[in-house]
């Protein structure tokens, strides 16, 4: 039997939804709102008879405008005032450290991430929930508590900071610094990701491979590897993103030179909202761009036919 | 050429315990047994992608049994063809070849195709392959290596009965041209009888019995193996006579049998019990073969009866519960069985 919710109860659902949006004077929410709800009970509930998609796809769209409202507004107020920030030298700059640290975060990322996801796709092994417990950490720990504890390793009387720094290397406040915070935060994303995609990948393709004359490592190379190429991407694409937006644990292991974020907090603090906004509309601007066209050529990659 | 020497191996509940074998060289060898039998994990073992426990696996008299699945030079078949879905079929056919960085790959690639019939498939994807496509794909990346041992398992089982036919008779005529020594495992005793030089039927990790398919079938040791391969007609033979068809003079029991079908030389004829007409009387009809015989036993199947008649050699017949009463059908009685020559399934060997 298929649930039926009468348009009635829809009505009733909505209305207060409606009503807030008017009276917030949400115009230009209220009216796709508006529009997006009486389209969907037309096609589906007139049709089909089944107004639960209805309602869910209502609900649904409250998140998604959740989403869109301050992305959208703030793209409204500040992009009159987008050339103040491309005029602004340290602005630049600020968002060539965030993509470039960002880059080589997920470099690192994916070269230690590979081996690790397989392993942790192939074989179980004791301890091996204390492992994938501790990717995820990074997700869970609040970002300056990550940063504060990065401090204590790689700073300068850090244990690892103390070695490193005498052999040239530094990290409290330079380049190094932010692109160990951006690793921190980044690793869950990678790994998750390319642990799903090997786990998805049948091991009796590698055990056929190996049969036909190929050694672990190539059937690993030539087999499983290019089949998670899309996990790979995206991955990548997840880990880059969230190397970029960190504020928290960069802020605290490396202020200068500044990241993006840091540099829009600073404008911020010093200045004020109408001075951060156009920096901050600047990197979205950037940063979307180049995660749209990803995207897309992601797209390109077809999922393989599971056999 | 294969030894196999007291393997053991437990996994979870499951174990096989103290598996012995000896195939020989250019055998086409059958391990037949129910789902759970442990006959993948036998194959797998053999492949060497698991290790055993105790025991040893020998190869022209040489210990394997720690060697990795790349220094065995068998190649496995799975059923489920496990083609590698990001390359065309040639890249799949030359993977082998490649990684072991052989020369004349394509002249190879292509020849091996041409055999299998698969050559106009070459430039595709196996996700664009029917299901009896991507298994004649997997059994040519396999065979052009020319492997000391083809291990295949269950290589029919994904894909419908008159495919699986067909690939049937391909691979009986493969195993003639390479003369490569072949394992195959099968759940399906139709198969096994018809491909096997020899058979092992195996039950929950043991082997019950090995023998020649004939002797499988005529003096199974347990009733397990009794029930598991006796539902068949399945006789050996050759041409005699090509007359309208032709006429087949089977291995035993001196009888021959009409069939409508192409004959070439040694043949397996199959013959399904619920095409068999059973009468107390002869009487004029389109059948052309026509035996007397006598009833040596009635097996209550629950839909059906299974009735064993003795023609010179045994014949299995389905009948209903109202046949058995109304011809009063009892151990002993003789009576007239018939089929048409239609109904003889001819497998060229």
């Amino acid at each position: 039997m298929r649930e039926k919710i009468s348009p009635i109860t829809v009505v009733l659902l909505l209305a207060p939804i409606i009503g807030m949006l008017y009276f917030l004077e949400l115009w230009w929410v209220l009216i796709p709102f508006f529009i997006f709800s009486v389209v969907l009970i037309y096609i589906y509930g007139e049709r089909k008879g089944d107004m639960t998609f209805v309602i869910f796809s209502i609900f649904g769209m409250l998140l998604v405008f959740f989403i869109l409202l301050p992305i959208a507004e703030l793209f409204y107020e500040a992009l009159p005032d987008l050339n103040q920030a491309i005029e602004d030298p340290r602005a630049l700059r600020a968002i060539l450290v965030s993509l470039t640290g960002a880059f080589i975060a997920t470099l690192i990322g994916l070269l230690l991430g590979v081996p690790l996801a397989y392993t942790l796709a192939r074989k179980n092994f004791h301890g091996k929930n204390i492992v994938e417990g501790l990717i995820d950490l990074p997700m869970v720990v609040p970002h300056t508590v990550a940063g504060i504890a990065l401090l204590v390793v790689f700073g300068r009387r850090g244990s690892l900071g103390e070695p490193l720094g005498e052999a040239g290397l530094n990290f409290v406040d330079a380049f190094p610094g932010i692109i160990v915070a951006m690793l921190f935060v980044s690793i869950p994303f990678i790994v998750n990701q390319l642990r799903e995609g090997f786990e998805d990948v049948d091991p009796r393709l590698e055990q056929v491979a190996m049969s036909l004359g190929a050694d672990r490592k190539t059937a690993f190379f030539t087999v499983s590897l290019p089949l998670v190429k899309r996990n790979l991407i995206s991955g990548a694409l997840m880990g880059w993103a969230r190397a970029i937006s960190e504020f928290g644990a960069v802020a605290i292991i490396a202020f200068y030179p500044h990241t993006a974020p840091v540099y829009i907090y600073k404008v911020f603090m010093e200045i004020g909202l109408a001075a951060a906004r156009p920096i901050a509309v600047l990197l979205l601007l950037i940063t979307l761009t180049i995660f749209i066209i990803m995207r897309i050529l992601s797209r390109r990659f077809g999922i393989y036919d599971k056999d | 050429m294969i030894k196999i020497e007291n393997i053991s191996r437990r996994w979870g509940d499951f174990s096989l315990k103290d598996i012995d074998l000896n195939i020989n060289e250019g055998e086409y060898f059958v391990i037949l047994g129910p789902t759970g039998a442990g006959k993948t994990l036998l194959l797998e073992l053999l492949a060497g992608f698991y290790d055993r426990d105790t025991g040893d696996i020998y190869r022209h008299g040489e210990k394997i049994t720690s060697l990795p699945p790349q220094e065995r030079d068998f190649s496995f078949v799975y059923q489920d063809y496990m083609l590698f879905p990001h390359m065309k079929v040639k890249e799949n056919i030359a993977y082998g070849l490649k990684v072991n960085g052989e020369k004349d790959i394509d002249r190879k690639v292509r020849k091996i195709a041409i055999k299998i019939g698969i050559s106009h498939l070459l430039k595709r994807r196996p996700m664009n392959l029917s299901g009896g496509e991507r298994q004649r794909v997997s059994i040519a990346r396999a065979l052009v290596m020319a492997p000391d041992v083809l291990l295949l398992d269950e290589p029919f089982g994904s894909v419908d009965y008159r495919t699986a036919k067909k690939l049937r008779s391909i691979m009986k005529k493969l195993h003639r041209k390479f003369d490569c020594t072949t394992i195959h495992v099968t759940h399906d005793q139709e198969e096994a009888m018809i491909l096997g030089d020899r058979i092992a039927v195996m039950r929950n990790g043991e082997i019950e019995q090995i023998g020649p398919p004939e002797e499988i079938m005529r003096k199974p040791v347990s009733r397990f193996v009794a029930d598991f391969v006796g539902t068949e007609n399945i006789f050996h033979g050759r041409k005699c006579k090509e007359e309208d068809g032709a006429l087949i003079k089977l291995k035993e029991g001196d009888i021959t049998i009409h069939t409508t079908e192409r004959v070439r030389g040694k043949v397996t004829v199959t013959i399904r019990p619920e095409d068999i007409i059973l009468a107390e009387e002869k009487f004029e009809s389109s059948a052309r073969n026509v035996f007397k015989g006598t009833i040596k036993k009635i097996t209550d199947r629950g839909n059906f009866h299974e009735v064993l008649i003795d023609v010179g050699l045994p014949l299995i017949i389905y009948v209903t519960k109202q046949s058995v009463e109304d011809l009063s059908l009892k151990r002993g009685k003789k009576v007239n069985v018939m089929f048409k020559a239609s109904a003889v399934h001819v497998i060229n060997e």
